[in-house]
């Protein structure tokens, strides 16, 4: 997971990181429903186990990018009462950073023909 | 509970204390949810566990043993600023308490030995003063002034009480026992090396 430095000098966040924000765009989520957005929004190409997803949870507590929102069961009948997660408004922030720094690494590599065009 | 779930409640022992606290039942649970919607064959979910495994929970590790010693160094700064402000105001009270009872009393008697008590007892007030300040500036070189001065000061009160018991009861047991308690308190900090933080 490398760490660089942006022209906007906001540190690139880590995949797994930025992965667990976006699928907290959406809406509050469980543990296991966060991997699952990461995992289907990747096609499978970043798959964060059990310990890769909480440690990543706990610190962006600690930072206030993400925030608690209770303990409620799943929709599934039965299921255990589970803590759910929800993005705060500095995530937002930190987020759509990395979506636009992202962007303009995208353009640039399409300026260079590294890639084609994009898909409509 | 299923196999799987019991060695991977074993797994789960790799992560901090406070984490599994914190984290334990949750990570539990979505682990049981993984092996529910198994897709993959049993060996590369185990393989795959045991890679988020060997991935993340030494780096918590790191975290929780970095937390703990940033802790350690507040506790100790702030019992550092608590022995400083003491030494400081004992310091004072000391000096003060040398200055009326030996020495003012000493001139007005002409008694010698009162006179040398009072002197000796304003030296020791002063120094203990001194350092307490070394002490809460954290100045490079305060442990050793702290210590100098709590020194002196427990060779002087102990001269008083020996040679010319002239001093209150009180001043007595401040001017020897706070300067033991001080030295016993730096000699403690210096064993457990906080000296990074606090120039000890």
């Amino acid at each position: 997971m490398a760490r660089q430095e942006t022209n906007s000098a906001a540190p690139a966040l880590p995949p797994a990181t930025f992965q667990i924000l976006l699928a907290l765009v959406g809406g509050e989520r469980h543990g296991y429903a966060i991997m699952k957005e990461v995992a289907e929004s990747t096609d499978g190409g970043v798959r964060l186990g059990p310990g890769t997803l909480y440690g990543t949870l706990k610190r962006l507590l600690e930072v206030g990018l993400v925030d608690e929102a209770g303990e409620r069961a799943g929709a599934d009948a039965g299921d255990e009462r589970r803590r759910y997660y929800r993005i705060t408004k500095r995530g937002l922030t930190v987020a759509r950073a990395e979506a636009r720094r992202l962007e303009r690494m995208v353009r640039a590599a399409r300026q260079k023909k590294l890639i084609g065009p994009a898909r409509a | 509970m299923s196999t799987r779930q019991t060695i991977y409640r074993v797994l789960l022992r790799a992560y901090p204390e406070e984490f599994r606290a914190a984290y334990g039942r949750e990570m539990e649970l979505v682990f049981r949810d993984q092996c529910r919607d198994l897709a993959d064959s049993a060996v590369r979910l185990w393989a795959h566990t045991l890679w988020d495994v060997m991935l993340s929970a030494p780096a918590l590790r790191i975290e929780a043993a970095q937390t703990r010693w940033n802790t350690d160094i507040q506790i100790e700064e702030s019992k550092m600023k608590t022995m400083a402000i003491l030494a400081a105001v004992i310091g004072v009270v000391l000096a003060g308490s040398a200055l009326v009872e030996g020495w003012v009393g000493g001139v007005g008697n002409h008694d010698g030995l009162s006179l040398t008590a009072g002197t000796l007892g304003l030296v020791a007030g002063a120094l203990l003063f001194n350092a307490g300040i070394g002490l809460f500036g954290k100045s490079p070189r305060a442990a050793v002034r702290a210590q100098v001065g709590a020194t002196i000061c427990l060779a002087a009160f102990a001269l008083i009480t020996v040679a010319a018991p002239r001093m209150s009861v009180l001043t007595t047991i401040l001017g020897i026992g706070f300067p033991i308690a001080l030295l016993g308190f730096l000699r403690w900090t210096r064993g457990r090396q906080v000296g990074a933080s606090a120039p000890l």
